[in-house]
């Protein structure tokens, strides 16, 4: 077993450096409201939301190999169940998880009927779904508060049965709340896919056929994937709600599952970081972009279309490529 | 002789009018090297899809160890021990070789579900691929991504991925096809070395008759859907018929 114990100390050596880089990043990310004002902190909440849902979809994109176009669908379920359960005067964590849960709920009821589907039909039948969930929250008004939405959603505070309890009325406080939550999802995710369960989804990437022929039901691991995919979707959206205060229609647009799909594709796809890199990436590009010309929509056009024909694998993939190995 | 371990009974597929497989009754014995041979669009490949699971049968069974399987997915097939390789090559291009040696052992192991500890974490898929992988004398690329191997280590490897499920009976479609003589000689050994040290019967289609005398204890020569004759190697090189339609001048 000498062998197992080379790639181990290999990879422990590799890894070295990537854990300093990860202890500074989040070291930055729990100091950075001593000295940012609040549009950064807010910004910063968007990218890491941005970066969940990006998670959600690359779990599908990058690992199993299919594009969903409905991810904000289970977004909007996230954040209208915490919404409304935040507006029934809960403390913040009931908000939270049953707004995952029920975005958990929907994705196992959808994925039997998406994962039959592969490739362009798998993306038409998602695109589909999510615009029922976005015409089912413009029209049923009872519930959903129609085109206003819901509006005056609390931060309520912290608590855990009178164990403890932190205020999430400032943005800083909320901010930590948000980044901590992204952090252990960020964790969770990176275990999942270098888990038995991970390298089936990207073995499903590969080649569907092998991995029905090596003993993998392909269809009850894609029927997994695609309900992880909705939870983290549904935490994106439950953390997005107390942050905006009011959830409008427009949260499941199929817009809004554009958005993730673009910073997957800038970070990179089958990088793991990728979806994080593309969030920030993609905040930043979008921030500088449009306090210098309203056509941003344009140049965001122009830089996603070299990148899809000069860098497939986006900013992680060109990193790797070129500078990687020059670090060595 | 062995027992059966694998038959149909009057297994037919159709693609749109062309009749691929009519009627066709095979029996394989456990422990004997079995050849399927026969021209192009004689159906031996469709043969294989239908034992598999890749295909479903329009009509006919299949039956493995007198169990009737015919309804069984692919997947459910390997669980029972019916492992194959493909004629196109089949393989996980952009995981490493190790990675590809270890997704039928997760699988194996009852490990397909596992989402929290990293795949080398657990013990037994590790000490199992790395006997495979020195098996197939690649151990030492199993870092390497699969799609950069050569055409003859990632055909020897995608033989790999089929036996790493420990299958009872497993197909084996060209498993030489594409190599150089250099690969084709090393394949051959490999093929017999595991089937004598191991509990797997091979089933092998080929075009290559050396490939073929040199390996298989029992052969089957289909034409136009259906079984023309079959019987030892030596039977077939003297049938007339065979020689006639398949074989030629050359035998």
């Amino acid at each position: 077993m000498t062998g197992l114990k080379d790639t181990l100390a290999l990879s422990i050596k590799r890894h070295r450096s990537q854990l300093c880089w990860l202890g500074a990043f989040i070291i930055f990310l729990f100091i950075l409201p001593l000295f940012s004002g609040d549009y950064i902190l807010y910004m910063v909440m968007r990218m890491a939301i941005l970066c969940l849902l990006s998670y959600s979809v690359n779990l599908l994109l990058g690992n199993t190999g299919l594009l969903s176009f409905g991810q904000a669908g289970f977004y909007a379920c996230g954040a209208y169940a915490c919404g409304k359960v935040l507006l029934a005067g809960t403390s913040l964590l009931p908000g939270i998880i049953i707004g995952v849960a029920v975005a958990a709920i929907v994705a196992i009821i959808l994925a039997f009927f998406c994962v039959r589907h592969t490739a362009i039909y798998f993306a038409m039948i998602t695109l589909a779904f999510g615009m029922m969930i976005f015409s089912l929250a413009e029209k049923w008004v009872t519930f959903t508060g129609g085109d206003d939405g819901l509006i005056g959603i609390p931060r309520a505070s912290l608590n855990f049965f009178y164990i403890f309890n932190i205020k999430m009325n400032t943005i800083p406080a909320y901010y930590y709340f948000v980044i901590v939550a992204t952090l252990i999802a960020i964790y969770f995710i990176y275990r999942i896919l270098h888990s038995p369960l991970g390298l089936i989804f990207q073995g499903i990437r590969d080649s569907e056929t092998r991995v029905s022929f090596v003993g993998i039901s392909v269809r009850k691991s894609r029927l997994i994937c695609f309900t992880i995919a909705g939870i983290y979707a549904g935490l994106g959206g439950a953390l997005f709600a107390p942050l905006e205060q009011t959830i409008t229609p427009s949260t499941s647009h199929w817009i809004t599952s554009a958005d993730p799909i673009i910073a997957t594709l800038l970070g990179g796809m089958y990088s793991f970081s990728g979806p994080i890199v593309g969030s920030v990436v993609y905040f930043l590009l979008k921030d500088i972009i449009v306090r210098l010309t309203m056509n941003w929509m344009l140049i965001l056009g122009t830089i996603i279309i070299i990148l899809v024909l000069a860098f497939r694998g986006g900013v992680m993939g060109a990193f790797h490529a070129y500078l990687s190995p020059r670090l060595k | 002789m062995g027992d059966v371990i694998l038959k149909t009974e009057g297994l037919t597929k159709s693609f749109g009018k062309f009749r691929a497989i009519d009627a066709v009754d095979l029996k394989f014995k456990s422990g004997i090297i079995t050849s399927i041979i026969g021209p192009n669009g004689a159906g031996k490949t469709t043969a294989i899809n239908l034992l598999t699971g890749a295909l479903h049968p329009d009509k006919g069974e299949v039956f493995f160890k007198d169990k009737d399987i015919t309804s069984l997915t692919p997947d459910q097939r390997v669980k029972h021990g019916i492992a194959r390789s493909f004629q196109i090559m089949n393989i996980f291009p952009m995981l490493t070789v190790l990675q590809n040696i270890e997704l039928p052992l997760l699988s194996l192991l009852g490990k397909n579900l596992k989402w929290f500890h990293t795949v080398s974490h657990y013990q037994d898929v590790a000490e199992e691929a790395e006997k495979i992988l020195r098996e197939l004398s690649l151990w030492d690329k199993r870092n390497k991504v699969a799609g950069e191997l050569s055409h003859g280590d990632q055909r020897a490897l995608e033989m790999g991925m089929a036996i790493a499920s420990k299958p009872e009976i497993c197909f084996l479609d060209e498993p030489s096809s594409g190599m150089n003589p250099v690969e084709r000689a090393a394949i051959l050994e490999l093929i017999k070395r595991l089937a004598e040290e191991g509990t797997t019967t091979f089933v092998i289609i080929e075009h290559d008759m050396d490939v073929i005398f040199a390996l298989s204890e029992w052969i089957i020569v289909m034409n136009k859907g259906e079984i023309l004759a079959e019987g030892k190697p030596d039977d077939i090189r003297q049938n007339n018929e065979v020689v006639e339609i398949y074989l030629g001048e050359e035998v």
